[in-house]
């Protein structure tokens, strides 16, 4: 049992930012929530947190509404990021601690410990409009935690932050996660959204375009594509008109490999090139999955 | 409800520390420390300008009058420096002239007589444009003539008394209408002078009152809207428990600043007598504007929330806020006219209606004893309007707060209600 969003429906006048969504998330997950600027995701995690009102359908945490959960079951980072400016970080971290249900001591000490673990130590006392956007992200963040919340709605979660920041949040992400908080994030980063999730959907225009496990995803789609280096003549593959190159890394050529390919030929005719470096049938990246489903989609 | 008490605190405490909090305390410390001194001051200023000069030269041909204006200045400025009548000695107005600037007098007053008799009078002077002095001798010749008919009527000093002097007009109020005419309590004109201007002031403050906390209210939310934490907070808080929270925040903010505000004038007052009695300040007063101020507040507060969640930037606030302003200014313009006539219809009426019974009905207790039927309906009815208010505007505000760019129609307001 885990959060079920069946068959939600929410039109804003006239535009159906979500349509019909059915997405199940298990308990204990990392889930990635993708899809293109506009699909619907935010609209889809306000309803999850009863912030409005789905037109059709329902949607339960462990059985029943999040609402009629004890309050601290969920933590929120939103999309647009806010705090009030004039509070200090402290303050603020101590004041959204109790409001979700923490007591007194209990939300000083856990901010005491956030603030050292996110290096805020240094701006314990300042006002929140004293500090940079990604310090401020940091306090937000933090907020979302602190209260060390059964399931973690994550809205871009790594935008703003630097490289050390991204990484102490991935970790304190995954300790959470291996404490078994679920953790839903949604992410235009695709290499991060695949270093972290073990499960995704994708949504387009409010419809549900993909979802499941993302390595079943991968390997269902199957190893389409050719990772290649060599050494030698650059341009041998043009031998082989079914090959298609659809990408270039700093490492290798990627080629979009069709069911007519003989791989093996390849292979020889590289070699006969000069040295490989580099020969790997791939399976898709989250990146070349997004586009291409989204790009069917619309 | 703990949330609430958490919310609560954070507006209250956020604000109280802010510099225009404190700068506006202390400011209005100050004013009242002054004003309390005001009487004093005033009467200070006064005995200033009652000082002007006003020795006359009587120049009086006939010499009719001579023993009036003698009679006159012995009778009414013995021992008064700066008024005296004397006689002209010479025989011609420029010799009364030249006696007045080598006795260094203010100016010479001539009599002369019209066919009828009547005197005419006439004050040559440097000083012409001194009004002070002007209304000076005028005063001196109302006493002069009218001493001088009494004369011609053949009339005695005691008969001109008896002739000006006024009598007193008693006032009884009567509590309903079969009370016998004997139970009804004297109104003393003085008394009721004060409770007036006691009351007119208490009115006043009221009216800053609701505008001043009512913006602050509005204002607090469209800056929540426009930092954008109100995500936030009503992911984890209920929007009707947020807008609670921060107008009671800010109303017990209000409270506080009064509370300082008012012990100021009492101690000030018990401190110096300045010729305000503290007895007459009545607890009873104090007590209905704390009444109203509260039920008021909240009824324009839950009012200026709603509006506040209606705008995306702050800067917006003072358009939609000018309209609210509307209706409390009326209130007050009606709380007003109502001084003069506290049981007029309108006043009645309009102490009846919630968007300006906080006012007028302020007013009415103040000054009348309106009946008791007529108090319990009109806070019912607020009270009432309290409610509806608070329920509208928290659905306005659920709606509200996530709303960013341009500001909903009044059809889609309306639909937000339905909802």
């Amino acid at each position: 049992m885990g959060l079920s969003v069946y068959n939600v429906t929410k039109v804003f006048r006239d535009v159906r930012a979500v349509d019909q969504l059915t997405v199940e998330i298990k308990a204990g997950s990392i889930f990635g929530l993708l899809g293109p600027n506009g699909a619907g995701k935010t609209t889809t995690i306000r309803m999850v947190l009863d912030i409005i009102k789905p037109d059709t359908g329902s949607i339960t945490w462990k059985g029943k509404p999040l609402s009629r959960h004890p309050r601290g079951t969920y933590g929120y980072l939103p999309e647009d990021r806010g705090l009030y400016p004039k509070m200090r970080v402290e303050e603020h971290l101590v004041f959204l601690a109790r409001l979700n249900g923490l007591g007194k001591k209990d939300a000083v000490s856990r901010t005491k410990a956030m603030i050292e673990r996110f290096r805020l130590e240094e701006y314990r006392h300042k006002r929140i409009e004293e500090l940079s956007k990604g310090n401020q992200q940091k306090v937000q963040t933090i907020s979302a935690l602190i209260h060390e919340p059964e399931i973690v709605f994550l809205d871009e979660p790594f935008s703003g932050l630097d490289p050390v920041n991204a990484d102490l949040l991935k970790q304190l992400l995954l300790e959470g996660n291996k404490q078994g908080q679920t953790i839903i994030f949604s992410s235009h980063r695709m290499e991060q959204v695949e270093e972290l999730c073990r499960d995704i959907c994708i949504i387009h225009h409010g419809r549900l375009v993909l979802s499941g496990n993302l390595r079943e995803i991968k390997e269902q789609i199957g190893r389409q594509y050719l990772h290649l280096a060599v050494d030698g003549d650059q341009d041998f593959w043009r031998k082989f008109p079914e090959l298609e190159l659809v990408g270039q890394t700093a490492e290798y050529m990627v080629f979009k490999l069709n069911h007519r390919v003989d791989t093996n030929a390849i292979l020889l005719a590289a070699s006969q090139a000069g040295r490989v470096l580099h020969f790997e049938l791939a399976l898709p990246t989250l990146n070349q999955i997004f586009v291409s489903k989204v790009g069917e989609a619309s | 409800m703990r949330n609430v008490g958490i919310l609560i605190s954070r507006d209250f405490t956020s604000r109280v520390r802010t510099g225009s909090y404190i700068i506006t305390t202390i400011l209005g410390i100050l004013v009242i420390i002054v004003l309390a001194f005001v009487p004093v001051a005033m009467e200070w200023l006064e005995s200033r300008f009652e000082q002007t000069d006003a020795h006359l030269l009587l120049f009086d041909k006939t010499g009719a009058l001579s023993g009036i204006a003698a009679l006159v200045a012995a009778q009414n400025y013995q021992g008064v420096e700066n008024v005296s009548i004397t006689a002209a000695a010479g025989a011609t107005l420029a010799d009364a002239v030249a006696q007045m600037n080598a006795e260094n007098k203010t100016g010479v007053l001539t009599v002369e007589f019209d066919e009828a008799g009547n005197p005419i009078y006439t004050l040559h002077t440097h000083n012409a444009a001194n009004l002070n002095l002007n209304s000076t001798v005028q005063r001196i010749v109302n006493q002069i003539n009218l001493n001088y008919n009494a004369n011609r009527l053949g009339l005695s000093l005691e008969d001109v008394h008896l002739l000006t002097s006024n009598p007193y007009l008693h006032v009884k109020a009567l509590e309903t209408a079969d009370d016998e005419p004997e139970e009804g309590s004297e109104l003393v004109a003085d008394t009721h002078i004060q409770s007036m201007v006691l009351a007119y002031l208490l009115l006043f403050v009221l009216y800053m009152a609701l505008i001043l906390y009512g913006n602050m209210v509005a204002q607090g939310v469209a800056e929540e809207k426009s930092s954008r934490i109100m995500e936030i907070m009503v992911s984890v808080v209920k929007p009707m428990h947020l807008m609670i929270g921060k107008i009671i925040g800010i109303g017990t903010l209000g409270l506080l600043q009064f509370a300082v505000w008012i012990a100021t004038g009492i101690m000030v007052l018990t401190m110096k007598n300045l010729g305000f009695v503290i007895g007459t300040v009545p607890i009873g007063t104090l007590l209905w504007f704390a009444l109203f101020f509260i039920l008021g507040y909240l009824f324009y507060a839950t009012i200026f929330a709603a509006a506040g969640a209606l705008v995306s930037r702050v800067e917006e606030v003072q358009q939609i806020v000018t309209i609210l302003m509307m209706g409390i200014v009326a209130g007050f313009i009606i709380a007003y006219m109502s001084f003069m006539n506290p049981n007029s219809s309108l006043a009645v009426v309009a102490s009846m209606i919630p968007l300006l019974s906080p006012m007028v009905m302020f007013a009415r207790v103040t000054l009348t004893n309106p009946p008791a039927v007529q108090i319990a309906v009109s806070l019912a009815l607020l009270l009432l309007g309290i409610m509806v208010n608070t329920w509208i505007g928290a659905k306005i505000y659920r709606v509200g707060i996530l709303m960013y760019g341009k500001r909903p129609r009044f059809k889609e307001i309306f639909r937000y209600l339905a909802s």
